[in-house]
């Protein structure tokens, strides 16, 4: 009697254990669905792609050509000029982005009056759209009457005046200036917050073993900055490499060429000439390295922690 | 005097930094305002937002934004908040594949995943259709705000839902009145935050539409500067509308961003 007692309470407890979890599968049934079936579904279909020769617009099915498509990019030169413009790009950038972010972030850590306004604008560049933000710089740097033209021309220097995003020696610079006025900011708030949450106990025993501002900001507020700088880093390294917005509207990827980064060049691949699986090849050759340079990131990162 | 000097050095340092981040808004806002200097009449004037007015076109833009934009963040919103809900209150096995998994979505270049989209979305009937922008960029959305919901939701204690349970609230009711007001203010951040990814979202939109009677707002803008006809400061005009909504939100949540900004890392 008491083990059939039991063995009931058993079953009962299972089923609604059962239906419980039934409830959360309904539950997540809308987004898992969608996501499956515009992220998931896609991305694998990617990937199998990039062994293919689809195409737009193809009759018949696309045959399966195993590693050309790499094989072509290997040998084709303007692949490896827009690799290394983003690779140079990104250096450039997400350096920059640290170092200004980081100096913004220790001014505004003071308590100075004013500073809560600052604080309060610091994003605004960084919630208005890629597009809204190159109009934006289009209307200082246009070449007829940019208001940067018009400064120069006022203190007698025209020779400078330029059509700035489309000149071969500084469109490059102009497209890496976008990225670092964009986020920066974003850096510096995000700091800020790790800095305020340091604990001052920290600051002021090492201040009575006798250290400078400069130690202190090197043995005390780095470290704590670490992780949050690791994200910052890794998030900023993918959105440099992989934007596409800010350089297509901005410069188009010219002049010649000087600005063509590899979202372009796959753009081009896949909506201008319809080359669906030799465009994904580049898409794959883009994830490989973005994985890559994270893996060795959060290593050298656990390294220097112990 | 050593302490006078570092103060000033650092009010200079901002005061150069926050003319750099301000000084294009505001020659952009003032254009918008004025008449070219080539003009007869100058001074201020709402031409220029008056034009605007005059293009169906571009009013169409704005409204098949807002309907885009609106649409797309009651879908992320209510799909989100359902999923996160399930997975915090019923810990479901899988609960850790399903968020691993939605993580590791977010890895995967935007663009690449675009590609056969664009032909999924073109086999579907739904390219060139608003329904098939709202879909696309929903789901890029969506992982980021399903991980950020259930981060709200995990702070409820599970003992809170069983109480209203047992005092005889169905499971729908204790969603409602009980789990979505406690987490109000980060529901709100989500919907911020969905609002104005779709809002500013310019690469997912010209990938599944091309059409002009479909386009929204930055697409909009990118083929009026392309078009000969444009005036350069009816761009600006439009530019400024493009602007607002993101501005307006990013000073209204200011408390919310400050909370949760380190993990709004794209």
């Amino acid at each position: 009697m008491a083990v059939k007692l039991r063995a009931l309470k058993t079953v009962r407890f299972r089923r609604v254990h059962w239906k419980r979890a039934a409830w959360a599968y309904v539950l997540l049934l809308p987004a898992l669905t969608w996501l499956a079936a515009m992220v998931l579904v896609p991305s694998l279909k990617a990937v199998l792609d990039s062994f293919t020769d689809l195409s737009f617009g193809q009759t018949g099915s696309p045959l399966w050509t195993g590693l050309d498509n790499f094989a072509r990019l290997w040998r084709d030169p303007k692949f490896w000029s827009a690799l290394q413009h983003s690779l140079a790009l990104t250096a450039l950038v997400v350096p920059l982005e640290v170092v200004l972010g980081l100096s913004v972030g220790l001014v505004l850590r003071r308590p100075l009056p004013g500073i809560a306004a600052c604080r309060a604008l610091l994003l605004v560049g960084w919630v208005i759209s890629t597009v809204s933000q190159v109009i934006l710089f289009e209307r200082l740097f246009s070449p007829g009457d940019g208001y940067v033209n018009q400064w120069l021309r006022a203190m007698g220097l025209s020779g400078w005046a330029r059509n700035w995003f489309q000149d071969p020696q500084f469109a490059f610079g102009m497209v890496a200036g976008l990225h670092v006025w964009r986020n920066a900011p974003f850096f510096a708030v995000n700091l800020l917050a790790g800095m305020l949450a340091i604990p001052k106990e920290l600051y002021e025993s090492a201040r009575l073993d006798g250290a400078n501002a400069w130690k202190l900001l090197l043995h005390v507020t780095l470290p704590q900055l670490r992780w949050i700088m690791l994200t910052l880093v890794v998030g900023h390294v993918i959105f440099t490499f992989t934007d596409y917005t800010l350089v297509a509207v901005s410069t188009g990827g010219g002049p010649v060429d000087v600005t063509e980064v590899l979202p372009l060049y796959l753009y081009n691949l896949a909506w201008g000439h319809h080359q669906l699986g030799q465009a994904s090849a580049v898409g794959l050759v883009m994830f490989a390295v973005l994985v890559l340079f994270t893996l060795v990131l959060i290593r050298l990162q656990w390294r220097g922690q112990r | 005097m050593r302490r006078a000097l570092s103060l000033g050095g650092a009010y200079l340092f901002l005061a150069l930094i926050m003319a750099a981040l301000l000084l294009p808004f505001g020659l952009s806002l003032w254009d918008s305002l004025h008449q070219e200097v080539s003009q007869q009449e100058q001074g201020w004037t709402l031409r220029h937002y008056a034009l605007i007015l005059e293009r169906p076109l571009l009013l169409r833009a704005l409204l098949n934004s807002l309907l885009v934009a609106v649409g797309c963040t009651a879908l992320v919103v209510v799909s989100a908040s359902l999923g996160a809900y399930a997975l915090h209150r019923f810990a479901p096995p899988g609960t850790k594949a399903v968020l691993g998994g939605i993580l590791s979505l977010k890895m995967f270049p935007l663009l690449l995943t675009l590609i056969p989209l664009f032909h999924l979305l073109w086999q579907a009937g739904l390219h060139n259709q608003l329904w098939g922008i709202l879909l696309a960029q929903g789901a890029f959305i969506l992982p980021f705000t399903f991980w950020l919901s259930w981060s709200y939701f995990r702070q409820i204690p599970v003992e809170l839902f069983e109480l209203a349970e047992l005092e005889g609230g169905s499971a729908w009711s204790v969603l409602w009145r009980v789990a979505w007001p406690m987490v109000a203010s980060g529901v709100g951040l989500v919907a911020f935050y969905s609002f104005v990814s779709s809002w500013n979202d310019y690469l997912v939109a010209s990938v599944v539409n091309q059409s002009l009677r479909n386009s929204t707002l930055p697409f909009a803008l990118v083929n009026l500067i392309g078009s000969d006809q444009s005036e350069p400061r009816v761009v600006l005009a439009l530019n400024s509308l493009l602007m607002l909504p993101p501005l307006l939100f990013y000073w209204s949540m200011q408390r919310h961003f400050r909370a949760a900004s380190p993990t709004l890392v794209q």
